[in-house]
């Protein structure tokens, strides 16, 4: 009798603890899906600045303004570099709509000509940095599967969920898996570390100032370490605004040299 | 030149020498220094968009080999370019650049072949400045304004108008339909798209009725010439002892009158579909590039240049395949000067020295095909063919054949994070079997600082006796040269 109701009362705890976990697993797409939602106002723009460090410690400074329209799934970004000043005036024009192949576009003030560029360029590295042109995308809904890998107080301080993205079947995207930290109170992904097919864990991003800008947490200064070469890339947002009147017509590849 | 002239030049190269060192140094920071000190300043730039900068440029070249008594082995460049652009209001878009070259070549002294001998260059370095013909001295070009023009654009239409550079055409380097701009040739090194290609005074008109298409129409009011040295450099045209032109001809130059009669205009139709786009495009021009007739008057001998107009139907299509581009074009024209020879008359001109060349026209056609593979921006290969020929051309051609076949191999690869460029360019005729090795490598120390070592070879066929026998790049083949540039980016 007693060895039943110990039985019985283990099994009903052994669901107690199991449900959590099934519940995590939905709330990790939940989870993911505000983490999207924060980086994909329905329109932005900013001035960002990239600082390259080299392993001999040697800097090299970017600037660009970034502008960001999205309707729907569909999202079109247009990049004017700044700074250095021999790739001043430089313009990258991505547009991705859903259920397409993403078109990307190229304006070379020195050439006067805008150029198509082939559209899988996510690997190749943007500008010399440890960020690709993939990471300036915004990944599309189904291209990971996600899952709930548990919680973890980052230095001591932020609660966060781990969580990992694998690639879904089928599914084209630089990275075989992304597993991210996620704040749990503001979304905002606080560090995230990615792996390549071949070489395993190639990247590590952290964040150092997460900032409230228009109502929505956003990350002021982060470091993306190149952990095979080791490089790094510091990342800070210099201004940003949303909810802007951005017309349609920035988003044109005729007008990457009007930009 | 006159001693104030000179004294002028000198104190320009002094005050480019102290800023460069200050700039390099890290003294000169004129732009921090004016927005960050002036409030004024910067409200203004941020308020109407203004931006500016521009860059240095020294280069220093040795040819490798002295190929005649009076030539300069050395020849050096200094260049700065400076570039303003505003936006006061939304649509409306100012551009302003200019640039100043002071050019100067030496090593001419005849008593020692050794290019690096100490007793060259003990002799020549005085002669730096002169600019005399007979010293063969710096060649100086100021550019200002280089562009210098006003755009405004609208949702279904744009309009840029004043001093610019269009580019038609398909290709990016084979491209026979595009003869808008004329081109500098006097400067050679390490020549880039400022240094080569001459703006025009223009209105462009773009029309989008929708997205995927352009109507574009242009307006040159004014014809420019393209530029070339005739005599005294190594890559000038009759730089060889064998060219029918002397250097103290009477060469009268027959340039087109300033009036509309005398305007270039054309239209441009590009559509775009997917991966696909194409383009017809339709110009009403003249010869960049002068013909050169022998006046037939024993009293008045003189050498007369002239332009003659041509029509060009031109037409282009691309196709982005993955990491691959192809693209084709065409041009074609119902008549294009040629000289054919006619024994009743005693022209010669300066491609042969067969007496009783005459002037005439003959359809000329060309075509192009370049491949392009683009790997990010880490690797660029561009491989391109072009043949040109007359078709219905006189039977008793002129012994320098127009029909051309070519070429032509670009590449680059970008290494230490983008730090580190290696490129090469390779210029192959084919009928002539000659060719032009260009590599260069390029190292940025900084952001702002870069330096670039390469090398210019010819190979052809050359004869100091016979033209007939000089292949195009023959002309070139003992003006190999290596050379070094330092750049400066503000």
């Amino acid at each position: 009798m007693i060895k039943s109701s110990i039985r019985l009362i283990f099994t009903v705890l052994l669901i107690g603890t199991a449900f959590p976990l099934i519940a995590r697993a939905g709330k990790c797409d939940d989870i993911m899906e505000k983490v999207r939602e924060n980086r994909m106002p329905e329109t932005s723009q900013s001035t960002i600045k990239m600082t390259l460090i080299g392993r001999n410690g040697g800097k090299r400074v970017r600037r660009f303004n970034m502008k960001l329209k999205s309707i729907g799934e569909d999202t079109k970004i247009v990049i004017y570099f700044e700074a250095p000043p021999d790739i001043k005036g430089t313009a990258y024009l991505i547009i991705q709509k859903e259920g397409k192949s993403d078109k990307s576009y190229i304006y070379f003030p020195n050439l006067g000509k805008i150029k198509k560029v082939a559209a899988n360029q996510d690997g190749q590295r943007f500008m010399g940095s440890d960020y690709t042109y993939g990471d300036f995308k915004i990944a599309k809904k189904g291209t990971y599967d996600c899952k709930m890998l548990g919680h973890e107080k980052l230095e001591g301080k932020k609660d966060t969920w781990i969580i990992e993205n694998v690639r879904a079947p089928g599914a084209t995207s630089q990275y075989i898996k992304v597993i991210s930290w996620v704040d749990k109170s503001t979304y905002v992904v606080l560090k995230a570390d990615f792996y390549d097919e071949k070489r395993g864990k190639i990247k590590s991003m952290k964040v150092q100032k997460v900032k409230l800008i228009e109502k929505v947490w956003t990350a002021t200064h982060s470091t993306m370490t190149d952990l095979i070469d080791n490089h790094k890339t510091i990342l800070e947002l210099l201004r940003m605004k949303s909810g802007l009147d951005l017309p349609d017509s920035l988003f044109v590849p005729r007008n990457l040299d009007k930009v | 030149m006159t001693a104030s002239a000179k004294a002028k030049k000198f104190s320009a190269l002094f005050v480019i020498s102290v800023l460069t060192s200050l700039i390099f140094t890290g003294h000169l920071k004129a732009k921090d220094l004016l927005t960050e000190t002036s409030p004024f300043f910067k409200g203004i730039t941020e308020k109407y968009k203004i931006e500016y900068g521009g860059h240095a440029e020294a280069e220093f070249a040795v040819d490798t080999k002295r190929d005649n008594s009076e030539e300069d082995l050395y020849d050096g460049r200094n260049k700065i370019f400076l570039y303003l652009s505003a936006k006061p209001i939304n649509n409306l878009k100012l551009f302003l650049s200019g640039k100043v070259y002071l050019n100067y070549s030496f090593g001419a002294t005849p008593q020692d072949d050794s290019p690096l001998s100490g007793a060259m260059l003990k002799n020549d370095l005085p002669r730096l400045l002169r600019t005399d013909a007979a010293d063969r001295g710096p060649d100086d070009i100021y550019q200002l304004p280089y562009e210098a023009y006003v755009t405004y654009s609208h949702s279904y239409f744009d309009i840029k108008a004043g001093q610019q550079i269009i580019k038609w055409g398909t290709n990016d380097f084979l491209s026979p339909s595009n003869l808008i701009n004329p081109v500098d040739l006097r400067g050679f090194i390490d020549p880039e798209r400022e240094d080569v290609v001459i703006p025009v005074l223009a209105l462009k008109g773009d029309i989008y009725p929708i997205d995927s298409l352009k109507i574009e129409g242009i307006f040159v009011p004014y014809f420019v010439k393209s530029e070339f040295h005739l005599f005294q450099t190594d890559f000038a045209i009759c730089q060889r002892e064998i060219c029918p032109i002397e250097e103290d001809e009477d060469i009268r130059e027959k340039m087109p009158d300033r009036t509309l009669e005398s305007s270039e205009y054309g239209a441009m139709i590009h559509f775009s579909m997917g991966d696909f786009d194409a383009e017809v495009s339709y110009f009403n021009t003249r010869e960049d590039f002068p013909v050169f007739l022998t006046n037939f008057d024993i009293m008045d001998p003189f050498i007369r240049s002239f332009y003659p107009e041509l029509e060009i139907y031109g037409g282009g299509m691309s196709y982005l395949f993955k990491d691959l581009t192809f693209k084709v074009e065409g041009a074609y024209s119902p008549e294009r000067h040629v000289t054919r020879n006619d024994k009743s008359k005693a022209f010669t001109t300066v491609k042969g020295t067969t007496p009783g060349l005459l002037e005439a026209f003959s359809p000329w056609q060309a075509f192009a095909a370049e491949v392009d593979y683009q790997r990010g921006v880490k690797y660029f290969v561009s491989v391109g063919y072009e043949r040109q020929e007359f078709t219905e051309a006189p039977p008793d051609m002129v012994v320098y054949s127009e029909d051309i076949s070519l070429i032509l191999v670009l590449g680059q690869a970008l290494y230490m994070r983008e730090q580190l460029a290696l490129k090469l360019g390779l210029l192959y005729f084919i009928e002539d079997e000659d060719y032009m090795v260009s590599p260069r490598i390029t190292y940025s120390f900084t952001d702002h600082l870069s330096a670039t070592i390469g090398a210019n070879t010819f190979e052809g066929t050359l004869s100091d006796t016979n033209i007939t026998q000089v292949s195009p790049l023959g002309i070139y083949a003992d003006n190999d040269q290596v050379f070094i540039g330092v750049r400066y980016y503000f």
